[in-house]
């Protein structure tokens, strides 16, 4: 264990004396002009105005190191790197040249003759000005672990700590500060403060210098690492708002803000990041900058477009061959498409080059990851952690992916070291809180599954969870063949921030559940409110990943695996299409089956991720009603043997992925194309109800309208709700009568047919009311009081077994309350279905009513039918614990004892 | 929730209880329409009870009451600081011996320092509050503060036989969704947890300090209100009231509001020696049951199922001898279940 450097790093506050700063400000001699002007044009990002300025300057005074600098800067930063070592060659004997030299070798990959550039630098430095010796250090040092010089790397990283310790303030260049900061976040890894210090010294050189983006970009990339993406952007955005083209800040940006919708950083995005695309505006500026390129290559893997990417990370390797991004990127493309030998040859080259940069064995661990391929995740992870234990990107991966995988211990022991070393990094630090959270959750182990559930809510839930759980294995075992090979694990979380920490490190995803294969991690009910969130088809909808993820060994494609899941779903529970797939489907927004992965990872419209969830489901649906479900079965095997979409629908269903996207759009136009353009001009992409009702004198208005549209679904729905909530029951009938007619499957909350069976049923007419109501709740059926409402309307007409269904239903949307429990627990009762009633009378019990003693006595009574007698006395001595002079308790007892 | 202890002796009687019930200014018909209705359901709950006691009720616009309300539930008067004095004071009068007061305060209440309940007029502070009681009765009084800063009012209020019920803590200011939970615990009888026939301050205070949490929780909203009860006399409510001795709670388990049966107001009203000697002992089981559950975790399991199973059985045999000697028909031992809903007492 090396020593803590917290004992020696002590920053100096300090305000810089005044004679330091006057020693920064330029004076400019007329023949410095162009270099100055040259300056402004490189901080502003007129690069190529600049180069023309420095090279005019330089046509006056060939010796002018600030113009030769300038000029090699401006040509770093657009990619053309042998001309900026060809602008530096004629001075290259200066500390400062040899110093951008190196900068330049390190960008691309060069790592040899940067230290040869650095190694002579440092013979040049003069020992009077300990910036370029610190800087230099800096910069070596890093090198040097990088190359797998541990040893020596670090040693050197200590001094530049030490000289900054030992130097008077003011006396270090706004460079070397930043290379002292950089070596306290190289070395971040000994001391938790170090990463504290790190920011304050890239501060303190920031101040100095407020032209020189280096220190900025520095702090960026650090707190973006640490997961803090507001103060990144933050930090980027500053850079950008003076150099919009600045390279690395684009790619600090476009890292933080995925391109489409909801990519933003947490923190809001700031003004100067609402641009396009940041990464193809740093491509645009210079198109070899190889952390662009390997983000470009990660978004075309992310979105399984393997050959584009195979061509584009070609060409980056090829552009710059050393450099350890765009080798990660290529190596990436080789693992998830299979390419075997290629991979090896490339990480025989990087171990080569980069024996210690974790860089490779972390970005294959990514897009691992990224895929969905955990296991293989945790497997690069470990490399890159085993070769170098002071990254905390590569324990992150290794110990979420451990957790993912089910393997709580192992992944917990992983994450506390990496946080004993940073108690800083926000993922960190949130994945440990959750599993503290974890830790007062209730296991209950029901091979092949093991649930964990809040305790607050355990008695509650376990019985419907496991009853739901052996029937899905039961369900998708018999149709799919699948067996889970192993423990599934549900966790179930009350609290929405809890389970956003579990499924992405930080808060603020929108979905309801996740599924990393044989771990699904899903909300409670309790997580929100009613009748927004139907648990049941969300753990149906996740163990239908769990199923696909098995059989294709976690290799099928998102948007398989998405439709998969909505198309059971909707088998299971029902679910109609709702407007925000009809005015995509109105406005030509449905994607080609080909780039559907995109509708998922880079939505480019609100809403986009759902309306592909249920466009997805309409691809299968036609699988299977076209080839057969073991057509299905046979795109899942392919997808295991390796074959990407295009490959597997050729190979099982014998036509391409446009000859599907057609038999897919003919079923798509019949089933919803009127209804669909039909649709006016309201509501945009994006919503998904009509607009809200109107009234008073805006009645009129809407009335027009849908006499005027009278195919139109969403004006007559708002006509129909009108009318209704007017009190205008029979022309309200109208139009909801058409809007249902026009479009029969609708899903929404708010379907024609909630409001007819309101309807019919204060207009005396219970069987169409009930009717109505069953259509809508079979669209829709997270509407927890429609069921209550179903259930009292079929106990009213005598229909206890509907009435009983109604309930089960109501309970599979939220089964928090008591009352559904109570009133099915009462019918079975009745029928003698003693199991159900005993299983509703405890879930009363774990609703913690108001009348526990009541509720005790009902579940004693329940065993006492079920002829359980010792369970039954067991309840009622609980229940007049709590009502000693309970009667019918009292009498039970009696009874009991009597009867032995 | 919290889990409030029962204790078995009132201190006062629920059948000799005087009640006075005020909605204060509501601000906008809406409110005003909410406070008069839950006064008017109050009401209407305790003059439906077994044994109804003297309600007097006070609202903003008495002329708006509705016809249809019951005789006893028409409003005495318009809800001004004097005339709710004089209801007070009418009350004292009305409290028979060993009774005491109830007093409800529906509205909206303001904290700082210079707490106020809304009238009509000049508003309430504690200080008027506390004189008028003074004046009205040296009888045990339970003020129940349903309004927003209720809290404040609790330092003033508290004294030796004062059950005070405060809808918020002091400085909680947001419009409150207790009184609508408390205005229930008197409706059905299943906020009588332990289900001996009277409903307690302490079982009315329970039940609607749980309810409040369960509708923030299914909202998924911060709770802006936490409501406190005070009987110790220490001026200071508690959130979490207890029947252990010196602890808020033990006065309030013992205060009935209501009673909800009526075996509780025969029990009350016994003249037969012979079952009155039977009830009391039934009495002292039951109170011997409740200090065996207050040491539960210090007795192995089996030990303290035998011994409460041994007092249970004697209170269920006291309680079948108390049937036979009243000459009500040995009721069948049949079990409950069968009909939906949550089955009433017996």
């Amino acid at each position: 264990m090396r020593p803590d450097h917290g004992r020696a790093f002590l920053l100096r506050a300090g305000e810089l004396p005044g004679a330091a700063l006057a020693l920064l400000l330029p004076v400019v001699s007329a023949a410095q002009q162009p270099t100055a002007a040259g300056a402004e044009a490189l901080r502003a990002g007129r690069y190529e105005e600049a180069m023309k300025l420095y090279r005019e300057a330089l046509g006056r005074d060939p010796a002018s190191a600030p113009a030769r600098l300038g000029l090699a800067e401006a040509l770093r930063l657009t990619g053309a790197y042998p001309e900026a070592l060809e602008a530096l060659a004629p001075a290259g004997n200066q500390p400062e040249i040899l110093v951008a030299e190196a900068h330049i070798h390190l960008e691309t990959g060069a790592g040899e003759a940067a230290r040869a550039a650095l190694t002579r630098a440092r013979e040049a430095a003069d020992e009077a000005d300990p910036s370029t010796s610190v800087e230099v250090s800096g910069l070596l040092g890093r090198l040097e672990l990088r190359l797998g010089e541990r040893a020596a790397g670090l040693a050197r990283l200590d001094e530049v700590l030490d000289a900054y310790n030992r130097s008077p303030p003011g006396t270090l260049s706004p460079r070397a500060l930043t290379a002292v900061g950089q070596a306290a976040v190289a070395l971040g890894f000994q001391s938790s403060g170090l990463f504290r210090d790190a920011l304050r010294v890239f501060d303190e050189a920031a101040a100095l210098d407020p032209h020189d983006p280096l220190p900025v970009l520095a702090a960026g990339e650090l707190l973006f690492d640490k997961f803090n993406t507001a103060e990144a952007g933050d930090s980027f955005a500053s850079v950008l708002s003076k150099n919009p083209r600045h390279p690395r800040a684009l790619v600090g940006a476009a890292r933080i803000r995925r391109p489409g919708v909801g990519g933003a950083s947490p923190g809001g995005p700031a003004a100067a990041m609402e641009i396009a695309d940041p990464l193809e505006m740093a491509l645009a500026v210079n198109p070899d900058f190889p952390p662009a390129r390997a983000l470009e290559v990660e978004r075309l893997l992310e979105r399984e477009r393997y050959e584009e990417a195979g061509e584009r990370a070609r060409a980056a390797v090829r552009a710059t061959p050393g450099a350890p991004e765009t080798l990660a990127a290529l190596a990436s493309f080789a693992f998830l498409s299979g390419e075997t030998d290629e991979l090896e040859g490339i990480r025989g080259r990087y171990a080569a080059a980069w024996p210690g940069d974790p860089r490779l064995d972390v970005a294959l661990g990514r897009a691992a990851e990224r895929q969905r391929r955990y296991r293989e995740a945790a497997g690069f992870a470990g490399n890159a952690l085993a070769g170098s234990p002071e990254s905390a990107a590569a324990a992150r991966l290794l110990g979420l992916n451990l957790l993912r995988l089910g393997d709580m211990a192992r992944g917990r022991e992983v994450l506390e070291a990496a946080f004993l070393r940073d108690p800083f990094d926000a993922l960190l630090k949130n994945n440990l809180d959750l599993l503290d959270e974890l830790d007062g959750f209730r296991t209950i182990r029901k091979p092949p599954f093991e649930f964990v559930l809040p305790e607050s809510e355990a008695d509650l839930l376990a019985p419907y969870v496991e009853e739901l759980a052996r029937e899905a294995l039961e369900d998708f075992g018999t149709r799919y063949g699948f067996e889970p090979g192993g423990t599934v694990r549900l966790e179930m979380y009350d609290r929405s921030a809890d389970f956003s920490v579990r499924t992405v490190g930080i808060t603020g995803i929108g979905a309801h559940g996740v599924c990393f294969g044989r771990t699904i991690a899903m909300e409670s009910p309790s997580a929100r409110p009613v009748a927004e969130y139907h648990w049941a088809s969300t753990f149906w909808h996740e163990f239908g990943h769990t199923v696909a993820m098995g059989m294709t060994d976690n290799r099928v494609p998102r948007w398989f695996t998405e439709g998969l899941s909505v198309l059971e779903e909707r088998k299971r529970f029902g679910d109609g299409a709702n407007l925000l797939f009809l005015t995509a489907l109105r406005d030509g927004r449905l994607l080609d089956v080909k780039d559907l992965n995109d509708g998922f990872t880079f939505p480019t419209f609100p809403g986009q991720v759902q309306v592909s969830y249920f466009h997805a489901s309409l691809v299968l649906e036609q699988i299977e009603r076209d080839h057969g479900f073991d057509a299905i079965l046979g795109v899942l095997g392919a997808f295991r043997e390796g074959k990407d979409t295009g490959e597997a629908l050729i190979a099982v269903l014998g036509m391409d992925a446009a000859a599907l996207d057609a038999a897919v759009d003919a079923t798509i136009e019949a089933r919803y194309g009127a209804a669909a353009r039909s649709i006016g001009a309201a509501p945009s992409s994006g919503s998904d109800r009509p607009p809200p009702a109107v009234s008073g004198t805006e009645l009129d208005a809407v009335l027009i309208t849908a006499a005027a549209s009278p195919e139109d679904f969403v004006a007559r729905m708002r006509a129909g709700i009108a009318l209704f909530e007017a009190g205008r029951d029979a022309d309200a009938a109208d139009h909801l009568e058409e809007a249902a007619a026009i479009l029969p499957s609708y899903g929404g909350a708010d379907s024609p047919l909630r409001y007819l069976a309101s309807i019919h049923e204060r207009n005396g007419r219970p069987g169409e009311a009930r009717k109505a109501l069953s259509g809508y709740l079979a669209r829709f059926p997270a509407a927890y009081a429609g069921w209550l409402r179903l259930a009292e309307m079929r106990t009213a007409s005598a229909d206890p077994e509907g009435a009983a269904r109604a309930l089960e239903a109501a309970i599979g949307a939220y089964p928090l309350l008591a009352d559904p429990h109570e009133k099915l627990a009462g019918l079975a009762a009745a029928s003698g279905r003693h199991a159900i009633e005993l299983r509703e009378r405890k879930a009363v019990l774990a609703t913690d009513p108001p009348d526990r003693a009541g509720a005790l006595h009902q579940l004693a009574a329940a065993h006492f039918r079920a002829g359980e007698h010792t369970a039954a006395r067991r309840r009622v001595l609980e229940a007049l614990e709590v009502a000693p002079t309970y009667e019918p308790a009292l009498r039970l007892l009696l009874r009991l004892r009597r009867e032995g | 929730m919290g889990a409030a202890g029962h204790g078995r002796t009132p201190v006062t009687s629920a059948l000799t209880l005087a009640v006075v019930v005020a909605a204060g200014v509501g601000g906008s018909p809406e409110h005003r329409e909410r406070f008069t209705g839950w006064a008017s359901a109050l009401c209407e709950a305790l003059t439906a009870a077994p044994a109804p006691p003297t309600v007097r009720l006070v609202v903003e616009r008495p002329e708006e009451a509705p016809p249809s309300a019951p005789r006893p539930c028409a409003p005495r008067g318009r809800s001004t600081r004097d005339e709710l004095e004089a209801q007070l004071v009418a009350a004292g009068g009305d409290i028979a011996e060993g009774g005491g007061l109830l007093v409800v305060l529906i509205g909206h209440g303001s904290g700082g320092p210079r707490p106020r309940f809304n009238l009509p007029g000049p508003d309430l502070s504690p200080e008027n509050l506390r004189d008028i009681l003074a004046r009205a009765t040296a009888a045990p009084v339970t003020v129940a503060h349903l309004g927003s800063a209720a809290g404040a009012f609790v330092p003033a209020l508290s004294g030796p036989g004062r059950v005070i019920l405060a809808a918020t803590r002091a400085r909680e200011t947001n419009e409150t969704r207790f009184p609508e939970h408390f205005v229930a615990a008197f409706v059905g009888g299943e906020a009588d947890r332990n289900r001996d026939g009277n409903l307690s301050a302490l079982e009315a205070f329970v039940y609607a300090r749980d309810a409040v949490e369960r509708d923030f929780d299914r909202d998924g909203l911060l709770r802006t209100e936490h409501a406190v009860l005070d009987d110790n006399g220490d001026g200071v409510g508690s959130g979490d009231p207890k029947t252990e001795a010196g602890t808020d709670g033990v006065l309030a388990s013992r205060t009935p509001l209501l009673a909800t049966t009526e075996q509780s107001v025969l029990a009350a009203g016994e003249e037969d020696a012979a079952i009155r000697s039977l009830l009391a002992r039934r009495e002292e089981l039951a109170a011997r049951v409740d200090e065996l559950r207050n040491v539960r975790g210090a007795i192995p399991e089996g030990a303290y199922f035998a011994e409460l199973e041994t007092l249970l059985l004697e209170i269920a045999g006291i309680t079948e001898e108390i049937a036979r000697l009243r000459g009500e028909s040995d009721p069948p031992a049949k079990t409950p279940g069968g009909a939906q809903g949550r089955s009433g007492p017996a």
